[in-house]
Order: C-alpha cells, then sequence, then structure tokens
C-alpha cells in the first residue's frame, strides 16, 4: 500500500460492502422465533397490566399523564412514544398534554370586602364577562374553525419524496399538490420546495416531515421533525404559524429556520421577526437571533444551520448586511443626558405627573440615512426591505424629511405635565419645549397640516398672547377639541386649554419659575437632571393618594378604619414618588425605576432594606428583559 | 417485511409492551447486530441480550430517544461488547485467520475471500476501538448516518464527532495496513 489514499479508498469500499450486506429474511425471522422463544420464559416478559391494555389509541393515550409524570414503566413508554412517531391523533395528543403541563393553570378568586353600589357591580361585572369571553373565545374561534381550501404545491423535489397517509406512502414529484393533513416526508439525501397559495415558500432538508392545516387565523405547518427553512410571503391580516409540538412561532413574512428532533426545536432568524412561544413564554427572535426550546440543544450560528439551503449564500449574504448595518447604527451617538432643565420650571403647581424627553431627531435621521445606504448596497437587503415597505402608507423618505426638518426647531429637550384639579381629577396636559429657532416654526407647522390632509378648520390654533386671547364658542353639547400653541422666543407650549397657556404666560413674565420649584417634588425630579437624565417619567403619588383618599375610605366610620388599615399594610398610604429614568450609552439601553415612601415605613414597605448587593442577581437570565429585585432585611420573616 | 413478522403468530390473547417492540424492531436490532460481528449467530445472541436487558430493565432508558433509535444503540454497544470479549479485539495475522469454504458461484473466489477476510479484520480493528469511537465508527460507517446526526444521537459536537472518526481510521491504518501491505500492493 502506496499512500494513506490508498487506504481510505480500500477502507471505504470495505465498510459500504459491510453497510450493504444483505441477509436472507428466513434467516432473520428464524433467529427472530427461536429468540422470543427463550425470552417468552422470562418473568416480565409477557407481564400485561390487565387494567390497562393497550389495545389501540384511547388506550395509548390514557398513558399519556403517566407518561409525562415519569410513572410509566420503560416498555410502555418505547410503545407510547414508537406510537405516537406514526399516529397523528395521539400526537396531538401529547402535545396538547404537555402544554396543559407547561402552562399551570392559575385561579385567582378575589374576594371584596368593600360594599360597592349593587347596581354599578352588577354592570362592571357584565362589562368584564363580555369584553372577557369576547378576548378570550375570539382566537379560540379563529384557531378551530377552519379556513378556506388549502393550496399548496410541491414546486421541487430532489430525491425520495413521499406524501405519508396511514400504512401507505406516494411518491411526489413537482407539481404534486398537498391537502389539509397530509404529511409529506423526504428521505436520506432529499430535498423538497413547497409551495402556499400566498407566495410563502418551505423548503425541506432530508429526513424531514410536515402537514400543513389552516383556519380563520391563518395557516399552520406541523413540523414533525427535520429542518424547513421558510421564506413566508405578507401574510396580510393572517399569520403562519409553525407548531413543532413544543413550541409555536408566528410569522407574517419574513424568511427563517426551524429544526426540530426529539430533544426539541431550534429556531433561527434569517430577515425580519418571529414570535416564539414555548410553554407559554413567548419571545421575539430578529435577524441573526436564535433560540432553542431545550438547554440541551447546543446553539449553532445562524448561517451554519441553513448552510444544507440551496440559497445558502444569500441567505449568509443578508445575515452579513445585518450585522454590519447593526453594528453601525449602534455606533450612531445619542443625544447626552441632560443635567439641567428649565422647563421643570415652568410647569405648573398642580403637576403630579412629569415626563421629559430628549430631542432625539438627529438620531433618528442618522439612523435612517445608514439604513438607506446600506441597503441600497445590498440587494438582497433592499428586496426584502422593499417587500416589508409595500402598501404600508406614507414614504418612509418622505416622513424623515418631515422629521428631520421639524427636529433643527427644536432644541434639546421637550416635557409634559398633567396636573390634578381641585376635584382630583386628571387636567389637560401642557408641552413644553425649547426650540433652537422659532422663526419660520408656525408656517412650518401650518404647512404640515395642510400636507396630511387635514381639510376644513384646523385643530390647532396658534395664540400670539394667551392672556388676551379667549376659547371660541361652541355649539351646545359640544366640546371645543381645539389645541392651543403659543410660541414665544425659545419656547414651544401646546395645551387644549387655553388656561393652561394663560398661567405659563403669567410665569414668564413672573421670572420663569412657577411654586413648584418650591415643592419637594420638584426637588426630588431636580435631584436626577444632576446625576444625569435621559427619558424622565415621574409622578408625584403622595399628592395623587392625598387627593384620591376620601374615595378611598368611602364609607361609615368601621369600615374606614378597616380600609385604612388595609392600605397601610400594603404601603400605598405611604407611597411618595414614582421615577422612570432610561438612558442610553455605548449603544446600550439602561433603565432604571424607583418608588420610594414617606419616612416612618409601615407594613409590608417596612421590609426593604437599604439598597445592597444582590448576589440572586447571577442567576437571571441574560435573555431577561425585565428584572425585579428586592433587598429585605429579615429573609425568614 | 415488517408486516409479515407482526402476523408471524396469531394472537389470541393483547401482546405485551416487549413483544410489540419486538415484533416492531427486531429485524432492525439483528441486521444491524449482523453488520458489525459478521455472523448470524453473534447477530441472534446480540438481539437476545438487547430484549433481555429491556424484559430486565438492566438499562436506564433515556426517554428522550425514541425506541428505533435507543435499539440501534443498543444493538451497536452488545455487538461491539460481544466482538471485545470473545479477546477478537487484539489484530489478526492472516495466518491465524480460518479459511472459509466460498459460493462456487461467485466470480474471483481468491479476491472475495480477500475482501471477506479484510471485513472481518475491519471489524475485528472496530471492536478496538474505544466504546466511544467504537460507537461513532459505527453509526458513520456502516449504518450510513452524518456526522451531523450522530452528534445529536450522542449529544456531542460534529466537530468532536470529526476529530474522533479521524483517529479512528488512523488507528485502523496501523492495525490492518500490515495485512493491506501483503494484499494490496499494485
Amino acid at each position: 500500500m502506496n499512500s494513506n489514499n490508498d487506504f481510505d479508498t480500500i477502507l471505504d469500499k470495505a465498510t459500504s460492502e459491510i453497510r450493504n450486506e444483505q441477509v436472507d429474511q428466513t434467516v432473520v425471522n428464524k433467529a427472530a422465533e427461536r429468540v422470543w422463544a427463550r425470552l417468552a420464559v422470562e418473568p416480565g416478559t409477557m407481564q400485561k397490566d390487565v387494567a390497562a391494555r393497550i389495545d389501540g389509541c384511547a388506550n395509548f393515550q390514557s398513558l399519556i399523564p403517566a407518561y409525562l409524570s415519569g410513572n410509566l414503566s420503560e416498555a410502555r413508554s418505547l410503545l407510547l412514544v414508537d406510537h405516537t412517531h406514526e399516529c397523528i391523533p395521539c400526537r396531538k395528543a401529547m402535545k396538547d398534554a404537555r402544554t396543559r403541563t407547561a402552562r399551570p393553570v392559575k385561579t385567582a378568586t378575589v374576594r371584596s370586602r368593600y360594599n360597592i353600589n349593587p347596581v354599578i357591580l352588577r354592570w362592571g361585572v357584565a362589562a368584564v364577562l363580555v369584553i372577557g369571553l369576547g378576548l378570550v373565545a375570539l382566537p379560540l374561534i379563529q384557531r378551530w374553525t377552519p379556513g378556506g381550501a388549502l393550496e399548496a404545491t410541491v414546486q421541487a423535489a430532489e430525491g425520495q419524496v413521499f406524501q405519508i397517509a396511514d400504512t401507505r406512502s406516494t411518491a411526489l414529484t413537482a407539481g404534486s399538490r398537498l391537502e389539509k393533513g397530509e404529511r409529506i416526508r423526504t428521505a436520506k439525501d432529499a430535498r423538497a420546495f413547497v409551495r402556499l397559495g400566498d407566495g410563502t415558500v418551505i423548503e425541506m432538508k432530508d429526513r424531514s416531515e410536515f402537514y400543513i392545516t389552516n383556519n380563520l387565523q391563518g395557516t399552520t405547518i406541523h413540523l414533525s421533525r427535520g429542518a424547513i427553512v421558510i421564506e413566508a410571503a405578507n401574510q396580510g391580516k393572517k399569520q403562519l404559524f409553525v407548531d413543532t409540538g413544543d413550541s409555536r412561532i408566528a410569522v407574517t413574512g419574513t424568511t427563517f429556520s426551524v429544526n426540530s428532533g426529539t430533544k426539541g426545536s431550534r429556531v433561527s432568524v434569517i430577515e425580519g421577526e418571529v414570535r416564539l412561544d414555548h410553554g407559554g413564554n413567548e419571545r421575539v427572535l430578529r435577524a441573526g437571533e436564535q433560540a432553542a426550546t431545550s438547554p440541551a440543544i447546543a446553539r449553532i450560528p445562524v448561517k451554519e444551520e441553513v448552510a444544507w439551503s440551496r440559497n445558502a449564500g444569500k441567505y449568509a449574504e443578508t445575515l452579513a448586511a445585518l450585522n454590519a448595518l447593526n453594528k453601525e447604527l449602534q455606533g450612531v451617538a445619542y443625544p447626552g443626558v441632560r443635567n439641567s432643565t428649565h422647563l421643570l420650571d415652568l410647569m405648573p403647581e398642580t403637576t403630579v405627573v412629569y415626563a421629559a424627553l430628549p430631542n432625539l431627531t438627529s438620531t433618528i435621521v442618522e439612523s435612517h440615512r445608514i439604513m438607506e445606504e446600506r441597503i441600497n448596497q445590498n440587494p438582497a437587503l433592499k428586496q426584502w426591505l422593499d417587500k416589508e415597505r409595500a402598501g404600508k402608507g406614507p414614504n418612509v423618505n418622505q416622513v424623515m424629511g418631515t422629521i428631520k426638518e421639524f427636529g433643527e426647531y427644536l432644541g434639546d429637550e421637550v416635557a409634559v405635565s398633567v396636573s390634578m384639579d381641585e376635584k382630583g381629577e386628571p387636567a389637560s396636559p401642557l408641552v413644553l419645549a425649547e426650540l433652537k429657532n422659532s422663526a419660520g416654526l408656525q408656517q412650518f407647522i401650518e404647512q404640515q397640516m395642510a400636507k396630511f390632509g387635514q381639510q376644513g378648520r384646523s385643530p390647532v390654533r396658534f395664540v400670539s398672547d394667551p392672556l388676551t386671547a379667549s376659547v371660541a364658542a361652541v355649539e351646545p353639547g359640544k366640546k371645543n377639541e381645539e389645541l392651543f400653541v403659543w410660541i414665544q422666543n425659545n419656547l414651544f407650549a401646546a395645551s387644549p386649554k387655553l388656561n393652561q397657556l394663560q398661567e405659563l404666560e403669567r410665569v414668564v413674565q413672573g421670572g420663569g419659575r412657577s411654586s413648584l420649584t418650591a415643592t419637594p417634588f420638584h426637588a426630588h425630579v431636580s435631584q436626577l437632571y444632576q446625576q444625569g437624565a435621559g427619558l424622565v417619567v415621574a409622578a408625584n403619588l403622595e399628592k395623587v393618594i392625598e387627593r384620591a383618599k376620601p374615595e378611598l375610605l368611602k364609607g361609615s366610620e368601621g369600615e374606614a378604619a378597616k380600609k385604612a388599615s388595609a392600605l397601610q399594610q400594603l404601603g400605598i398610604l405611604n407611597l411618595k414618588y414614582f421615577v422612570l429614568d432610561q438612558k442610553t450609552s455605548n449603544g446600550k439601553t439602561h433603565t432604571q425605576a424607583t418608588v420610594s415612601f414617606s419616612e416612618g415605613q409601615r407594613g409590608i414597605p417596612s421590609w426593604l432594606a437599604a439598597p445592597a448587593a444582590m448576589g440572586s442577581l447571577e442567576y437571571i437570565s441574560q435573555d431577561a428583559n425585565v428584572v425585579a429585585g428586592f433587598v429585605v432585611k429579615d429573609p425568614v420573616r | 417485511m415488517q408486516a409479515a413478522v407482526k402476523t408471524l403468530r396469531l394472537v389470541t390473547e393483547p401482546p405485551s409492551e416487549v413483544e410489540q417492540l419486538f415484533r416492531t424492531h427486531h429485524d432492525r436490532v439483528f441486521r444491524t447486530a449482523h453488520r458489525i460481528t459478521g455472523s448470524p449467530a453473534d447477530a441472534e445472541d446480540v438481539l437476545q441480550t438487547v430484549f433481555l436487558r429491556l424484559v430486565r430493565n438492566e438499562d436506564s432508558f433515556d426517554l428522550s430517544e425514541n425506541p428505533a433509535a435507543y435499539l440501534s444503540r443498543a444493538a451497536i454497544n452488545a455487538s461491539l461488547d460481544l466482538l471485545r470479549s470473545r479477546g477478537r479485539a487484539r489484530p489478526v495475522d492472516l495466518d491465524e485467520v480460518e479459511v472459509a469454504s466460498l459460493p462456487s458461484h461467485m466470480r474471483d473466489p481468491e479476491s472475495v475471500h480477500e475482501d471477506r477476510e479484510l471485513q472481518k479484520l475491519i471489524r475485528n480493528a472496530v471492536a478496538g476501538l474505544g466504546k466511544t469511537a467504537g460507537e461513532m465508527f459505527v453509526l458513520r460507517y456502516y449504518e450510513g448516518y452524518d456526522n451531523q446526526e450522530i452528534a445529536q444521537m450522542l449529544s456531542t459536537s460534529p466537530m468532536v464527532v470529526g476529530v474522533v472518526l479521524h483517529r479512528a481510521r488512523t488507528k485502523l491504518r496501523k492495525e490492518i495496513g500490515h495485512y493491506l501491505e501483503k494484499h494490496h500492493e499494485q
């Protein structure tokens, strides 16, 4: 033997002969008879459970609860698993039982101890029932009501592709139609393309199998095993689903891959986004992202997941382009934090909610410019984006142009306040913005209103002097729906109520500091600015509760005392402020929400300790979107 | 074929679970064992061993696998264990191999005989590989699974499978190189 190649050739030939070696069936059968004869006398071989003989599907399905709880014998488990591979109703029953097991049913009973007007209560319950039933029933009706005829055609078939039904299988070729519920399966080294009536194309890897159903919600691809890549057409109002037994993926038009095996499923997105529902938990996956339904399933690069596909090259190019675009977008500068604000000082003293956000127009416009540039350089991306944007309203470029132009007038910040009147009811909001350039802003707004088709009387009314302006008379029974706008030097103000602007003008004329600046709420929010503010939302809960207390504690003296005690225990009467602050730095967004209580906490809030390190955070998944944590003084308590 | 086996016995009462499994999968188990051992008698032994273990619950069954995959792997491992236990794992020189009788209708009897001897040597050498390497080699070259599928079955990565198979082939080259040099020189 002269070389390694010679050895490889010889070895491959020999192993191929071993692999293809035939054994006479008679020899096999006779051996089986002898072995069975010996096994039959072994204790346990012929053991039958008289109470639960497996005669058919009903018996198999009765074993499912024991199987899922791990109490079924090994032999029966093997039989049950084997049967579900071939029986659709039993496989469905297994999936449904798994879903019920994964989603614990939550029942909550709330017993009201407080007297509520019986009439109001009855109407309230009736309204909730009607709305609730409607919300619950509608999806169920949509899901179980059959849809129209299914259009599914085998577009291309390479190798052995079969349509499987009970005990027979029929070879499929290009042009073969698939009916609802008919299984299509690819053999080893085979591949198939199936096209649905809406233009969706499903590419099947070898050793894969699925069947399709449809209902009012949309079309569902039931993937029994193997891997598929789906280029989903735009579904309009419906959705396209992929059901793998342990998860459900919903899309409205995108390209993604699903790989399903005995250990679970792996979903990878090439373009667009999908919603993955596994065990009652829903998650959104975007281009380049991947998720598996079991920790036992290894994650692999999305490019590798679809390397078997005929369009692997195109997908790899798209993924690389999206990845590069994403990195570039992360580098776009966000507005820096603001360490002070003039707008807060102008807000009315009765402000109970204050929100402020930075001027993001330059960030938005720059991100859009980068996206357009990269997309035009990449034909695959451009094709996908044109498909996404088709028939979706005003041209994006047109909207961006408007945003850019508007942003050039604005300063660093826009703020909104909501006040509370003497009755404790929320008053109309007041919007304030600093302006870099006020000249021409009114004309610009009027032009935009005209462009977007505001016919007849405009709802926006510009006032040059709020103190001398008056509200226009309205017809009896109708409300004034005008939005009053005042542009003064470098200040923009808008409110549905003229008196808000009148009060503002008095503050401006008096030096630019309202009575709010003397309140602890103002000091609390100002402190946030000193630390650097991004998007800010702050609520003066103490004031809200103070105004709402009479209503909350309505009733006889005894009842009022009970309610007060309950509210005290829950800490509601001690709530002071709620503040939320969101900042972006180095491409990452940090959000922090704080609830503060007044001194002398009693009840549940008194259990809270001072902020401290939380070791339990190490166990939080990287995929978590929201985390809530508490540091308590005495955990045992 | 499986349908024929299922009607082998007239069933007067419902079959047990083990019997149902045996009926469905005995063919697969026997053929897998025969590929590895090269002997119908050994394959029959392996068939009995696999189902006996099932009856006696001697193996812990991984419920995440399907029965076909589980029984295939059980057959592979039982077959390799059988070869190892008979002490055939060491390299065997040509002179020690007994000459089998050949069907008279075969063309070129000498080359057919050599092929059979080579297959025997390969089978023995495969049994001499480690437990995991032996199983991977059989899954790849006797059963025809690709690296990705083997990785999934054995809960590892395709890269690991590739490395193990490469080393296995290198070891086989050493084990049977002498025989090949003697009989496959140009």
